[in-house]
């Protein structure tokens, strides 16, 4: 669903994601960590079309999008940490611009569900400006969900989230995954990544670090059996971290990392 | 903490400073000081020999009269309050110094502080541009004048905003424990007021101007209102005194009237720190509404009024047009674009029927508004790529092609502006239908309504495309929000240089279509009407054949073109 081939990008002399490539299959969810800097964002607005790559292939889906930016962007949701909505428009207008925008036809019928799904029916008819912060995360990700992406590209997604949007969130995303959308996400909130990811896929400095199932990377590291998640993601990085593996293109997992 | 006060002030200017200097060093933005100076030069600064009269502005009745306009607007503020900002701060100093050991009276002082940075440079700008000072002491002594006048001024409306916050926070016990500043500003109106309300029936009466300025001066001359207005007269004595000892004279009165309102603000040590905040929210909610949307205009917070529907299936970048309308329809600007048409409509109906001259005047006038919006409405309506640019990273996730984008936000902007343009069109029809020396024949009125709707919307689309096409390919020349680029002379200078840009591209991409429709129209020139319309109808398809085609061009730049480089 997503295939990515030595995604390179620069900017200028500096060279913030070198050389990455992996594949996301339909029901898979990878984890994309590193510490800040890494790249992480970088990446992800490559695979979103916002950014293009310096050299390297994006595949959505099955289409480039370098090539085919239209059609490999009405297969996929891009979800920041950041919502940016529109302030003049309320919550239902914004679903129903993003159905124009996607084309679905059936709005009517999505927007109700959709907006219980995610708590706010009251607030269909208020302006995005009349938002609490944890509002607008879920307007932002009610937008990304309205169209039934094939491709889920969600960067810190809870940022701003109450405890019980977190656990609906997490909950959505696993339902997603389940029903064969292809999600990465990148999170620094290392439980969340435990939990629902079926593959990690670390990275410092722009370059891969480590990627499989959390089973694979310590495999392929014994010094690094029997530590939490956080230890591992804290050793995987460091800046005295051995040099990074070779890589397989491609990972197959589809249980929890 | 006076210490750390003045820290924050001074080091905020100086990196101020400093990155403006910086910028010069980059060639786009030096050439752009050397326009924006050389505007200033010739349009303001330059002697020219009307620099006497102006000398001499302040002189006669105006100064006579300047105490009793600076009463009305001290007044103005006590009485209405409207001027909410005086309370405002920014939300880094709301949540730093609101939640630091600071005392109320520490954060007033600091107020008054940093207003002075604006306060002196108005002053110098006021001295420079009013040129009523030919040697280097006189600008001095002036630009000291309107500092002391100026401070005056904004400490007035500082106190006041905190006053009507105690007000608000503590209900009648907080306006009471001011009650000897309300009752002192009431005294010093009615002292004015009432020998002016005595004089009024005489005023009115009055023949001319003159005479009336002459009765309104010998009202403010009574006893009362000659010591409610000594205030004002003291604060505005050194701006008409010669420099020396009679400067010096003028100035210690002046100066002791702003220390006395420096101590009269810093004793209401009122709450007002709820007030403050509210303020300071909607201060950030107004910079944030005109950075993400409207550049240079500030804009009412959109409230929900009346929708436009939008069917879920068809073209995908309609929604975009849909969106900008909306803004358009919540931001009251499509009321304000419908408000001249209304009004000469209103003229047309009142006047044009009692006066031919009239109503050729307003057809006039329609016309020229008509025209003046085709080079002035892109600059004002800019719902468009100049502020979508600043979410390219939410636009470029969109499953819409390039060119798509780039039509709909034209269409955006443009629309809006033919809209008007039309309506007025029709209002100079129905005016010039009164003038009977003046009216046009039938056909061609029928040729002109019909042909119109497309010339327009060519030329406000050709319009529209020109301002996108500069803010997407030199997104460093144009203001894209208020933010983006600054203010200063350089900015001035980077406006004008991209204005000067659009018009010079606007003529170029008028001239085929024109030259077609005026060959067209003389050949056809027998019969009037079918030549209006085919050259309207023929100048604008050509139009909007170019709009097309700059859209596939500019297309292609906003599918590669990186947030990054327009976003900042």
């Amino acid at each position: 669903m997503i295939r990515v081939q030595h995604l390179t990008r620069q900017y200028g002399e500096f060279r913030a994601v070198d050389d990455l490539s992996f594949a996301v299959r339909p029901g898979e969810v990878m984890g994309l960590v590193g510490p800040n800097g890494a790249g992480k964002t970088t990446t992800l607005r490559c695979l979103a079309g916002i950014i293009a790559p310096s050299t390297g292939e994006v595949e959505v889906a099955g289409h480039d999008i370098q090539r085919d930016p239209v059609a490999a962007k009405r297969e996929l949701a891009f979800i920041s940490d950041e919502p940016h909505l529109f302030e003049h428009l309320t919550v239902e207008e914004h679903l129903r611009f993003i159905a124009r925008l996607y084309g679905v036809a059936d709005v009517e019928a999505r927007i109700a569900p959709l907006l219980e799904e995610l708590e706010l029916t009251e607030k269909r008819r208020v302006l995005s400006t009349e938002l609490s912060r944890g509002m607008k995360q879920k307007l932002a990700i009610a937008c990304g969900l309205l169209h039934d992406p094939r491709v889920l590209i969600l960067d810190e997604p809870l940022t701003g989230l109450d405890p019980g949007g977190m656990r609906r969130m997490r909950s959505t995303i696993a339902a997603r995954a389940r029903s064969g959308v292809a999600v990465v996400l990148s999170s620094h909130l290392l439980t969340l990544v435990e939990e629902l990811c079926t593959s990690l896929f670390v990275i410092r400095r722009g370059r891969c670090v480590a990627t499989g199932t959390i089973a694979e990377i310590v495999s392929a590291r014994p010094a690094l059996a029997g530590l939490s998640l956080e230890d591992l993601f804290l050793a995987l990085t460091a800046e005295d971290a051995p040099a990074p593996e070779a890589r397989a293109p491609d990972t197959g997992a589809a249980e929890p990392a | 903490m006076s210490g750390a006060f003045a820290y924050l002030i001074l080091t905020s200017a100086r990196n101020r400073i400093r990155t403006r200097l910086a910028r010069l060093r980059n060639p786009r933005y030096a050439f752009a000081m050397v326009i924006g100076v050389a505007y200033l030069w010739f349009v303001y600064l330059r002697p020219t020999r009307h620099d006497a009269a102006r000398m001499d502005m302040l002189a006669g009745p105006v100064i006579g009269l300047l105490p009793l306009l600076l009463l009305a607007y001290a007044a103005w503020i006590w009485i209405f309050g409207s001027d909410r900002n005086a309370l405002a701060f920014s939300p880094a100093e709301v949540t730093l110094l609101f939640t630091a050991p600071v005392t109320r009276r520490d954060l007033v002082l600091y107020k008054i502080a940093r207003t002075q940075i604006p306060i002196v440079t108005t002053s110098l700008v006021w001295t420079l541009i009013l040129r009523r000072s030919p040697t280097l002491p006189s600008a001095l002594t002036h630009v000291v004048a309107y500092w002391v006048l100026l401070s005056t001024m904004n400490l007035n409306r500082l106190g006041v905003a905190i006053i009507r916050a105690s007000g608000e926070e503590g209900g009648v016990r907080g306006a009471r424990k001011h009650w000897l500043s309300i009752a002192l500003a009431a005294a010093i109106l009615l002292m004015v007021a009432v020998p002016l309300a005595a004089a009024a029936p005489a005023i009115r009466a009055a023949a001319d101007l003159s005479a009336r300025t002459d009765l309104v001066l010998a009202a403010i001359q009574s006893s009362s209102a000659h010591w409610a207005l000594l205030p004002f007269r003291v604060l505005l004595a050194p701006l008409a005194a010669a420099p020396g000892w009679a400067f010096a004279a003028a100035l210690a009165p002046a100066l002791a009237l702003l220390g006395a309102m420096l101590l009269w603000v810093l004793a209401t040590n009122s709450a007002f720190e709820e007030a403050a905040i509210a303020a300071s929210a909607r201060l950030a909610q107004r910079v944030e509404l005109m950075r993400s949307r409207r550049a240079g205009v500030a804009t009412a917070v959109p409230k929900r009024t009346r929708a436009i529907p939008l069917a879920p299936t068809g073209a995908p970048a309609v929604a975009l047009l849909w969106k900008n309308a909306m803004w358009a329809l919540r931001t009251g600007q499509l009321r304000s674009l419908l408000m001249p048409p209304g009004a000469a409509l209103l003229l047309v109906a009142i006047l044009a029927p009692r006066s031919e001259i009239a109503a050729v005047l307003i057809a006039l006038g329609c016309g020229f508004l008509a025209l003046a919006m085709l080079i002035v409405g892109p600059l004002t309506m800019r719902n468009d790529l100049r502020s979508e640019l600043l979410h390219l990273s939410l636009l470029k996730t969109f499953p819409l092609r390039g060119r798509d984008v780039v039509l709909a936000e034209v269409a955006s902007s443009a629309l809006p502006l033919a809209l008007l343009q039309y309506l007025l069109g029709l209002v100079a029809l129905a005016s010039l239908a009164f003038a009977k020396d003046a009216t046009l024949p039938p056909g061609v009125r029928l040729a002109l309504v019909l042909g119109a709707p497309v010339l327009l919307v060519g030329l406000n689309c050709v319009a529209s495309l020109i301002h996108n096409g500069l803010a997407l390919l030199f997104p460093g020349w144009v203001r894209l929000g208020p933010g983006s680029a600054g203010g200063g002379i350089e900015t001035l200078g980077l406006g004008m240089i991209s204005m000067a840009a659009a018009l010079i591209v606007l003529v170029l991409m008028l001239l085929v279509p024109g030259l077609v429709a005026a060959i067209i129209v003389a050949l056809l020139r027998q019969q009037l009407a079918i030549a209006v319309l085919l050259g309207g109808l023929a100048g604008g398809a050509l139009l909007l054949g170019e709009v097309t085609l700059g859209s596939w061009a500019l297309g292609g730049s906003l599918d590669r073109v990186e947030p990054m480089s327009v976003e900042g």
